[in-house]
């Protein structure tokens, strides 16, 4: 894979309807709960993280629909 | 041969082993714990941990500290093996109170929710326990079968899922964009994440045309295992590549691609 560095900083992912994960095309990220596991019946909270970034193709579809700008996508590095 | 049929196939496949599916195997608490673990909202948390785990492979010294713990602990978690259509028909036969469940790597990685996870066995009373609402599809075993059929037709890869072998739990109707264990296994190269299937494409070279330059097999396969090669105008094969999902199989109109048993291919036997 051509080695993009996908970083994303802290978001609040329910107001935008989880918009960068229904994008990604290479499913880049990933919901990780927040908080630790206590018991089924609480809902956990989520945040997103570019846990896959090893995937990540460099369409850049996800930056434009970020509306809180949080995402950042760099360039492989040189010679990649 | 396969470390996990060898020690519970009895001769067979570990999936295709009965007495794998027996009461018997819940009476192990750790499976027990296990398997609550990742019912519920459990599996996020789950899917959280090990992909973050995984994830440190990368690292130079620590990565091969954390693919040796991964080998030794893998067995004893939840993980899978990639199935054919048959196999997985094989399965579902031998088990019992099939639920379909929402993927969990879907939830989590394209926030869509899709019922494609096919349950059986224990899962079904202890995920009503932990989520008495939760989203669950109850099915007859006739139902879970044509389910697969019709994954199987979309081009969803069928993987049997273990909660600790050798005890298969769910048969998973999976799409590469979003699978968690691929996404764990490909990039820095973890068998443990989920392993190959017991079969690898068999390609007749001489019933392959290349579909006239289109090769729609080459499209089909997720692992790339499949390439057209323009000067010979027909299809080639890198066996060390496949997974033996099979799927490829339904796109081949000259018949040109079967599946033979891993063990029998050099070039793949000792590749899991």
């Amino acid at each position: 894979m051509p080695g993009y560095k996908v970083s994303v900083k802290p978001c609040d992912p329910a107001a935008c309807g989880y918009r960068c994960q229904e994008l990604c095309p290479a499913g880049v990220f990933l919901a990780a709960p927040k908080k630790k596991y206590t018991d089924h019946s609480v809902e956990p909270d989520y945040r997103i993280t570019p846990r896959f970034s090893w995937f990540c193709d460099g369409c850049l579809e996800c930056v434009t629909a970020c509306p809180d700008g949080a995402i950042e996508v760099n360039g492989p590095p040189t010679g990649a | 041969m396969c470390e996990f049929c060898e020690k519970h196939g009895q001769g067979n496949r570990w999936y295709l082993n009965p007495d794998n599916y027996s009461e018997e195997m819940m009476e192990d608490p750790s499976r027990v714990k296990l398997i609550d673990e990742v019912t519920g909202h459990g599996i996020d948390y789950y899917v959280d941990f090990t992909s973050r785990v995984t994830n440190l492979a990368k690292w130079p010294v620590l990565g091969s500290l954390i693919k040796m713990a991964v080998k030794r602990m893998a067995p004893n978690q939840h993980g899978g093996q990639v199935v054919t259509l048959e196999d997985s028909l094989d399965i579902v036969s031998m088990a019992s109170n099939f639920v379909l469940l929402p993927c969990a790597c879907k939830k989590l990685v394209s926030h869509g929710d899709e019922m494609c996870c096919l349950n059986f066995g224990p899962v079904r009373d202890m995920q009503k326990a932990a989520l008495p609402d939760g989203p669950m599809e109850e099915v007859t075993l006739a139902e879970a079968q044509a389910f697969l059929r019709q994954k199987d037709a979309e081009g969803r890869i069928h993987q049997v899922l273990y909660a600790k072998v050798p005890m298969p739990v769910c048969v998973c109707n999976c799409d590469l964009r979003w699978c968690t264990s691929f996404k764990q296994r490909f990039p820095y190269g973890i068998p443990e994440a989920v392993f190959k299937g017991h079969e690898v494409v068999a390609l007749q070279d001489d019933l392959c045309d290349g579909c006239g330059g289109e090769a729609p097999c080459v499209e089909r396969c997720g692992f790339g295992a499949l390439a057209y090669d323009e000067r010979m105008g027909k299809v080639s094969l890198d066996l060390a590549g496949c997974f033996g999902c099979g799927l490829c199989r339904a796109a081949c109109e000259p018949g040109a691609l079967g599946v033979a048993p891993r063990l029998e291919a050099p070039a793949a036997a000792r590749s899991w």
